[in-house]
């Protein structure tokens, strides 16, 4: 964007925003939907008031690292908590400067936009999504979708067809629900039969009866996709009419989205602050959808403690005991025949299981996360006795961004791992325990609350008790966690590291890196035993078998046997075009 | 399912399940049918499935034995001989001898690739300033593709290109490193495929579908 004219534009846009929000955040709180009245502002400026001035200024002024600290701060806040109408414009100016300046955190620069621009930010957001070259990111298009403004809706309709924005502009669209009418009105006749076919699908979904001619000429298309469509959405309105239903109704924000108003006081940010390191990590968990988890909305999650954590060294090369075979301790009885069993009903008919874990021994249990899609305010956990072959409990209580789950050998306890989103967007754990009517949250925090991206992108989770876990993050790091004081007892760290695999009976673990850095290792100490005495780079992710005296790798094709106790590979062979073996 | 004592693919399973997951032998599988979701127990392998390879035996499966001949196509654009006498001495020194129309065949070709340019830099104490233009030629591949009656069972191939990182001697251009280094380097050893199985007999002797219904 070189040219003279376009910088033009962007200075003119620079100001109109500036004083858009000034007028607006002053009157009233766009997204507020109690009464927004800000106090006037006293003399003297709270302690409070002073951090909201602190952080105004950092997000404009500040160095990349110091902004983006000053922008997950500031998500947590509201322009109804903030009195000074100069720190709310401050905010504002720095959140479109986040959004345009900043790619990694678009998401929480438009997020910013919407809180504290509201409609205002339509302009600034459709010049945003004209700055993209491809993909335009979602954030984008929810944020016209909640705004529900006919401009906006204009320019989301210009993706409709695009290769990669079709989805997110039809769910944007679908967002505005009445706003967007208009605009579908003017694309339906387009030459594009994917265009059209979805414009006239979307007016039946937020049309009124101004749409009807255009319905009624889509009717006569030749493609009967569209006719079809076109019947169907007329069909839609009509109901609608008699039935006098506003097509608003569904459309309220989503609790858990970044977009959500909240009520209440604000957010104690001091508190936060002299909370140690996890201060502007901080974040609200997504709103669950029921009323056990009400109590831990707005509660803040802190980081792992690694402040006793002991750091594994790789050991001398010639390193070399014997290990016992490690085979699995509760069997199944052969003489269980268990039946199918019937699931508890989706939520809604986006869900779809996403994990699911089983353990317990003699007596199991399946456990079950259902995602509700992208917009979903959470995820379901379902609980499943296979012995007495029934659904127990069924809840939408854990985070929508639940990623993994790992249940423990006893399956009293479950770990989910949620990827983290938005704000949220660091890796984090959350230990749920099994036992009772419902499952209840025992511990929950950010194990790298500082982390780099590969940090936080935890690949690998399992359990070695009922108390300690493991974890392999995408940097290589292994670490032992101890639930009681979300503790990291010990970490083992190589940047080749490529899999870690449990014995069955979770006594020892196989950490598989460069040739010189792979080993098995006591699991609940970390003491090294033994190294491979084959490399065993490059030779997939192994299994080990039910009794723990061998293990086999493939990979590509490639299939290697090895023993367990001393390492020696067996035998191999190898084949064309076979996948991973999984067990 | 792989039998790694046989050396053979002795099932092959599909599933339509969404996700699932391992209690001992029983695989419990969540599918989605006409009354919504159910997870559903299926013990794998079944005997029969088990028994499909019981008869195999796991050395006759191998595409090459110890013994056994083979023929040798070679079409080399400029080291043929010495291409072949490395990969015949491979052979050899693994029990296996050269002889014309066998059911094994090595198809052995080398190709030049196209000249090119490349730009170096010189590092170091002394080093010359600036990048240096150097004309590329030589770099090469050899492939080898092992057929058994006319199916192709193993590949591997190995490839001479500019060196990264030139080592320059006294008195040496750019240039003269570069030709030097290629002309110089030799391929991998040849790696004679004795563990290769001969995929015309190595499974899978089913296929069963994981279905709603169990096992079908």
């Amino acid at each position: 964007m070189g040219c003279r004219a376009c910088s033009w534009l962007h200075l003119i846009l620079i100001a109109t925003f500036a004083a858009a929000s000034a007028s607006v955040v002053g009157a009233q709180t766009p997204r507020s939907t109690e009464s927004p009245e800000a106090a006037e502002p006293s003399a003297e400026k709270t302690a409070l008031e002073r951090e909201y001035d602190r952080l105004a200024q950092v997000l404009n002024t500040g160095n990349r690292l110091e902004r983006r600290e000053a922008a997950r701060t500031l998500m947590l806040v509201r322009p109804n908590d903030v009195v000074d109408a100069e720190t709310r414009k401050m905010i504002a100016r720095g959140f479109r400067a986040v959004a345009f300046e900043d790619r990694l955190m678009i998401k929480e620069g438009v997020s910013g936009l919407v809180i504290w621009g509201g409609k205002y930010s339509v302009p600034v957001l459709i010049q945003l999504m004209e700055e993209q070259t491809v993909r335009v990111p979602e954030e984008i298009f929810d944020a016209l979708g909640v705004l529900r403004d006919p401009q906006g809706a204009e320019a989301v309709t210009n993706y409709l067809g695009n290769t990669h924005n079709h989805a997110a502009a039809v769910g944007s669209l679908r967002m505005m629900g009445s706003a967007a009418e208009d605009a579908l009105i003017k694309v339906a006749p387009s030459n594009n039969a994917k265009v059209s076919l979805v414009a006239v699908a979307l007016l039946g979904e937020v049309g009124s009866e101004k749409s009807l001619p255009t319905l009624q000429r889509a009717m006569r298309s030749r493609n009967p996709e569209i006719r079809r469509a076109a019947q169907e959405g007329a069909a839609q309105i009509r109901i609608r009419e008699r039935s006098g239903e506003s097509v608003e109704e569904g459309l309220d924000i989503d609790p858990s989205s970044l977009f959500a108003p909240r009520t209440g006081s604000p957010i104690d940010l001091l508190a936060l602050k002299d909370n140690a390191a996890n201060t502007t990590r901080a974040a609200r968990r997504p709103t669950p959808s029921n009323a056990s988890a009400e109590a831990n909305a707005n509660r803040v999650i802190i980081p792992g403690d690694w402040s006793r954590v002991k750091e594994l060294s790789h050991g001398a090369a010639g390193v070399q005991r014997t290990v016992p075979a490690d085979p699995l301790r509760q069997g199944v009885d052969d003489n269980w025949r268990p039946r199918p069993i019937q699931l508890a009903d989706r939520a809604n008919g986006d869900e779809r299981p996403i994990a699911i874990e089983i353990a317990g021994g003699l007596s199991p249990i399946a456990v079950i996360i259902h995602s509700g899609g992208r917009r979903a305010a959470a995820a379901r956990l379902e609980v499943v006795d296979l012995r007495d072959g029934e659904s127990i409990s069924s809840t939408g209580i854990v985070a929508a961004d639940s990623q993994s789950c790992a249940l423990s050998p006893g399956g009293k306890r479950l770990l989910i791992v949620s990827k983290g989103s938005g704000v949220d967007r660091y890796a984090r754990f959350e230990v749920w325990n099994l036992g009772g009517e419902e499952p209840a949250l025992k511990e929950s925090w950010y194990p790298y609350p500082d982390g780099g991206v590969h940090e936080v992108n935890i690949e690998w989770a399992d359990w070695i008790n009922e108390e300690q876990f493991l974890t392999l993050n995408a940097s290589g790091s292994l670490v032992l966690w101890d639930v009681d004081g979300r503790a990291a007892v010990y970490r083992l760290d190589s940047p080749f590291a490529k899999s870690v695999t449990l014995s069955p009976g979770r006594e020892y673990f196989l950490y598989l890196a460069a040739a010189n850095q792979s080993g098995v290792y006591r699991a609940n100490d970390g003491q090294l035993m033994a190294r491979p005495q084959d490399s065993y780079l490059g030779a997939g992710t192994p299994v080990i078998h039910p009794e723990g005296h061998r293990l086999a790798t493939v990979e590509r094709g490639k299939v290697a046997v090895w023993d367990w106790s001393t390492g020696k590979r067996l035998l191999g062979f190898h084949f064309q075009n076979l996948g991973a073996a999984t067990r | 399912m792989l039998d790694v004592d046989q050396r053979v693919i002795t099932w092959r399973y599909e599933s339509s399940a969404l996700v699932s997951d391992w209690l001992g032998s029983w695989n419990w599988a969540v599918f989605d049918g006409d009354d919504g979701l159910t997870l559903v127990p299926i013990k794998l392998p079944r005997p029969t499935d088990l028994a499909a390879s019981e008869t195999v035996d796991p050395d006759a499966i191998l595409a090459l034995r110890p013994g056994m001949q083979v023929s040798l196509d070679l079409q080399a654009a400029r080291n043929g001989a010495e291409i072949r006498r490395n990969i015949v001495g491979a052979l050899e020194r693994n029990g296996l001898s050269i002889a014309p129309n066998q059911p094994v065949r090595l198809k052995v070709t080398e190709e030049l690739h196209p000249p090119r340019e490349a730009m170096y830099r010189q590092i170091g104490v002394g080093a010359r300033r600036g990048e240096e233009k150097v004309q590329v030629t030589g770099e090469r591949t050899l492939k080898v593709v092992m057929e058994v009656d006319g199916d192709q069972m193993w590949s591997w191939s190995s490839s001479v290109t500019a060196p990264f990182m030139p080592d320059i001697k006294e008195g040496e251009s750019m240039q003269e490193a570069v030709n030097r280094a290629l002309a110089e380097s030799e391929y991998s050893e040849f790696p004679v495929p004795l563990d290769a199985v001969d995929l015309s007999k190595a499974g899978p002797f089913g296929t069963s579908q994981l279905t709603i219904n169990g096992i079908e």
